[in-house]
């Protein structure tokens, strides 16, 4: 087939409707704008989205409408391949003002301009006249071409007769999977493309290479950001005066909440910064709603499920004790309870907090130092904080660069890292050195010791770094 | 009971139609058998079998359950029709009367031409009604639309163009969910045009006849007014030089229908009167006798009751006339009515066990026969094209795809293959234009609901109506995805189904029938 020379290479995505050709593409293109939707015949004109590395476009890929008259479609070029070379050219020609044929004529437009081929279908469903149709279509347009399966809720049944008959008509194929990061499937699918024409590989290289540095950044910053928050919400102190004892109990839950609110909102900014990292396509990003992320930072639940495990609670005081100078029984204290649980009641949870001070120690009642007719809350002494602001950072983190969820057409939501007979999210799986280094990094920060802080603050950065690579690899 | 039907029962009617399309048809049917047998065992009549008794029973019972019958569309139709009546004929009553007012304001220095009485309130109307009687006519003699004029032609054009580019505009800017809503409406009101057209059309004609009327009956009370109250000259002028002789005999064609009734000078004026009321402008109007001026109006108010008021009482009768008989004409025929009759005659059968689609389940509807009444069984032996698609054509079980249809009072005539390529569904086509469809209960067409409906498929269906006449029923039966054992399962998605009727309903066709091949009873 002749084919107009264009200076960047073009790949379109084509299939049947409702397939999932649009999510494929978001995926590639990552570009949470391709109107996607239940309704089949979303897309019903052609969409490019061009991949631009510093300035220049060096590939492009195009969303078309799905097929609407394959069998059509295949006897008339049939026909025309009959006199003419290039079928595809003609055949628009002949019927672009054809209105019934109009989604067919258009989805062929990037073929014309010489566009390789992904044929994306829907691997939960038999194969049909209608599907063999367009991929015979596809067969005459020769162009080269891959197949990717996707198989919509999950449903693997009919995987092994749409392998069979890709075999016959594409250079590759394979399977797209819409729970992994988005990040990893584009990595993978672009990889994949290399296997269909060998003159991509080049521009595909550079692509892949292009993403990954930017992953790499963006990752980098999203550290950043992290330990932004950290510093700032372990530092973070509120106080007050009070004239007699009768006050304390109203300004320290006046202060508590003060508190919570401000770390709270600390979060909520941090959040906010990592989601226009990664979603700077949508405006009104929403996260799943089973997450655990919509409990309150400071609830029983979040601490429960976030906070350290008994495990490593056990394993910090063994091992960290001396280092951080914490007592076991002060880890131990925020461990279920939220620390604001029944303020004034749960006097371990709150003495915790705020100090580590004895009940017994003569002018700190609840470690709020009463002495100079002051209450002050923070800077935090419960290394839970650290790790609940960490693995919510990273559960955020994880939901944005997923695509799969909300998206109307996957219904199944992305399982997180904590379930509720356990805890500890994403630190729990953590060494007992990296967690040496939180409760260094911990101590430091809290006792403003900026040689150690510093020092720590780059160990911690490498163990961040390390779990968000891992995160954008899962699977 | 006997009542006609009329554009507010047809309303309702839709309406109660669109709301079942959400229920089962399990639930349907014992409803409608109820609303039958609750009628006839109450007046033990013989049971009608005319679809438009049956029809109205119904349409009685479905309104007397509804909760607000106030808030019904017919109901609201009918009263929103009467007060726009009623605006019309104040409109017209005032339009007509300030327009014979403004009219004879001119009286005074020069007396009224009646030339220009005559033009703009007699002439005008006499060629407005000539152009509908003449388009009837034409249309009558089986002309589809009259031969379009340039002008015409050019207006068409343009409008088509117009709208499918605005259309197509819209489109662009709306979801795959709103654009399918959009052409579900725009088939739903193609449709309900095609079954009841002139039925809606004539309450409309009425209108314009009563604005008409009002407009004359002002008109008329306007000018008796001014010649009542105010001494108004009446002369004629033309730059044509035609003879007082000539405007005399015109005057006295157009008085035929009154002239016999009055005495001779009443009806229309003598010729001396014509002479002695014509104004020549260099010779003013002092010279003309009082006697001549005035002769003219009686003329006048008589040709606008005879040539205004009459023919508009005639057109507004003749709507009122065209009105009943296209009720009387409607064919109730259509698959959702049938569906509705067939229910209302089919005793309601229940079995304890879940019906698989087994054998045993689907031998029941054979086993009761000798219940159905005459006409039941006469439905029951409807024969059908049955058109299954190439991937589970030979996977069907056949024996239970006659059970499923005689569920549905229908059976295979004809058990055809299609969707291989397009190339055969072409032949198929042309195989099927050939066939005789007088004895035929239709086209019954199995489909894969988890495949979206593709243009292809709305394109064949429309090709197939062409090709087998406009009031064929075509059943569209959908299955869901095929089990390891047989491809005749229950549709699962709700939504796919709601996609399916959607496209359907964008085709317009009346005659076009979706529904599921097996009815999962979970209830």
């Amino acid at each position: 087939m002749k084919s107009v020379p264009i200076a960047t290479p073009e790949i379109a995505i084509i299939g049947h409707p409702n397939e999932g050709k649009s999510s494929v593409l978001s995926t590639l293109a990552e570009d949470d704008s391709v109107r996607i939707s239940a309704t089949p015949g979303e897309t019903t004109e052609c969409r490019t989205f061009p991949v631009i590395i510093d300035g220049r476009e060096i590939l492009r890929f195009t969303d078309t409408p799905g097929f609407q008259n394959p069998s059509r479609v295949l006897a008339e070029m049939r026909k025309i391949a009959e006199t003419s070379n290039d079928s595809v050219a003609e055949f628009r020609q002949k019927f672009k003002d054809v209105e019934e044929l109009h989604d067919d004529v258009e989805l062929l437009l990037p073929v014309e301009r010489g566009a390789g081929i992904i044929y994306v279908v829907d691997g939960s469903r038999p194969v049909r006249n209608v599907d063999r149709a367009e991929m015979e279509i596809l067969r005459l347009t020769g162009r080269p071409r891959m197949a990717i399966i996707n198989c919509k809720d999950d449903d693997f049944g009919q995987l092994e007769s749409w392998k069979n008959e890709f075999r016959k008509n594409f250079n590759a194929n394979r399977v797209f999977n819409a729970h992994r990061a988005t990040y990893a499937e584009r990595i993978l699918l672009l990889e994949a493309l290399k296997s269909i024409d060998q003159d991509w590989q080049p521009t595909l290289n550079k692509v892949v290479k292009a993403f990954k540095e930017d992953w790499a950044a963006r990752n980098s910053a999203t550290v950043d950001i992290l330990q932004t928050l950290l510093t700032e919400c372990l530092q973070y102190s509120v106080s007050a005066s009070i004239q007699n004892e009768k006050d304390s109990t109203e300004v320290q839950q006046r202060l508590a909440l003060s508190y919570q609110k401000t770390i709270e909102e600390k979060e909520r900014l941090a959040h906010e910064q990592i989601r226009a990292l990664f979603k700077h396509n949508i405006f009104k990003y929403t996260l799943p709603p089973h997450s655990i992320l919509h409990e309150d930072l400071f609830s029983e639940k979040t601490w429960h499920l976030l906070g350290l495990s008994k495990k490593q609670v056990a394993l910090a005081g063994a091992l960290g004790g001396a280092l951080v100078g914490a007592k076991l029984d002060l880890l131990t204290a925020g461990l279920s309870f939220g620390i604001f649980t029944g303020i004034g009641g749960a006097a371990g949870a709150f003495g915790a907090l705020a100090g580590g001070k004895k009940l017994s120690s003569g002018k700190n009642i609840l470690g709020i130092d009463l002495g100079g007719e002051q209450i002050k809350i923070g800077p935090a002494t419960n290394i839970s904080l650290l790790l609940i602001l960490i693995n919510r950072a990273l559960l955020f983190y994880q939901h944005t660069i997923n695509w799969a969820h909300g998206r109307r057409d996957y219904t199944t939501n992305l399982p997180e890292p904590v379930s509720a007979a356990g805890s500890g999210g994403f630190t729990a799986d953590w060494s007992a050195s990296q967690l040496r280094t939180c409760k260094a990094y911990f101590s430091a920060v809290t006792q403003k010791d900026e040689t150690v802080m510093l020092e720590e603050a780059q160990k911690l950065s490498v163990i961040l770094t390390d779990t968000l690579a891992a995160i954008s690899r899962h699977e | 009971m006997k009542r006609n039907w009329q554009y507010q029962d047809i309303i309702d009617l839709e309406f109660f139609l669109r709301q079942d399309s959400n229920h089962k048809g399990s639930v349907l049917h014992s409803r409608d058998r109820q609303i039958f047998l609750q009628h006839f065992e109450l007046q033990r009549q013989d049971i009608p079998v005319v679809p438009s008794a049956l029809m109205q029973l119904w349409l009685q019972a479905r309104r007397e359950e509804h909760p607000e019958p106030n808030t019904l569309p017919g109901t609201i139709a009918r009263e929103a029709h009467a007060l726009l009546r009623l605006v019309l004929i104040i409109f017209g009553l005032i339009s007509g009367g300030s327009a014979g007012l403004f009219f004879f304001t001119y009286a005074g220095t020069t007396p009224v031409n009646v030339l220009h009485f005559l033009v703009l309130f007699v002439f005008t109307q006499v060629v407005f009604t000539l152009i509908i009687l003449l388009r009837g006519g034409a249309l009558r003699l089986g002309l589809k639309s009259l031969p379009p004029t340039l002008s015409a032609r050019v207006m068409a054009v343009l409008t088509k163009k117009i709208s499918s580019y605005l259309l197509r505009q819209t489109h662009k800017n709306l979801s795959a969910e709103q654009r399918l809503g959009v052409n579900a409406t725009l088939g739903q009101i193609k449709a309900t045009n095609a079954t009841y057209g002139s039925l809606l059309l004539w309450p409309l004609f009425q209108l314009i006849q009563i604005l008409a009327i009002g407009f004359n009956v002002g008109l008329l009370g306007a000018t008796f007014l001014k010649v009542t109250v105010s001494d108004i000259a009446f002369g004629w002028q033309s730059t044509l030089q035609f003879s007082s002789q000539s405007l005399h005999t015109f005057v006295s064609w157009m008085a035929l229908p009154w002239s016999w009734l009055f005495a001779a000078g009443t009806a229309y004026p003598t010729l001396a009167e014509v002479e002695g009321s014509r104004i020549i402008l260099k010779e003013g109007i002092a010279h003309l006798q009082t006697p001549d001026l005035i002769s003219w109006w009686p003329f006048l108010l008589l040709s606008l009751i005879a040539y205004g008021l009459f023919f508009r009482l005639l057109l507004y009768c003749f709507g009122i006339y065209k009105e009943y008989r296209s009720a009387k004409s409607l064919r109730f025929d259509t698959p959702p009515i049938r569906q509705i009759t067939r229910r209302m005659l089919t005793p309601v059968v229940s079995t304890q066990a879940r019906p698989e689609p087994t054998e045993q389940a689907i031998t029941q509807p054979k086993d009761l026969t000798e219940e159905f009444t005459e006409t039941e069984l006469q439905e029951r032996s409807n024969p059908v094209h049955l058109l299954l698609p190439d991937e589970i054509c030979d996977q069907c079980d056949n024996s239970l795809l006659a059970g499923y249809l005689s569920r549905r009072g229908l059976n295979i005539h004809n058990s055809l293959r299609f969707m291989v390529d397009y190339e055969s569904d072409q032949q198929l086509l042309e195989k099927l234009a050939e066939e005789s469809w007088q004895k035929s209960a239709g086209i019954v067409i199995l489909m894969e609901a988890w495949m979206p409906p593709l243009v292809s498929f709305q394109i064949f269906l429309k090709e197939l109506r062409a090709k087998v006449g406009k009031n064929l029923p075509f059943t569209l039966l959908l299955i869901g995805k095929p089990s390891p054992t047989s491809p005749l399962t229950p549709v699962q998605d709700e939504a796919l189904f709601a996609i399916w009727r959607q496209k359907m309903e964008s085709l317009g066709d009346p005659y076009l029938e979706l529904d599921v091949l097996i009815e999962e009873e979970s209830e």
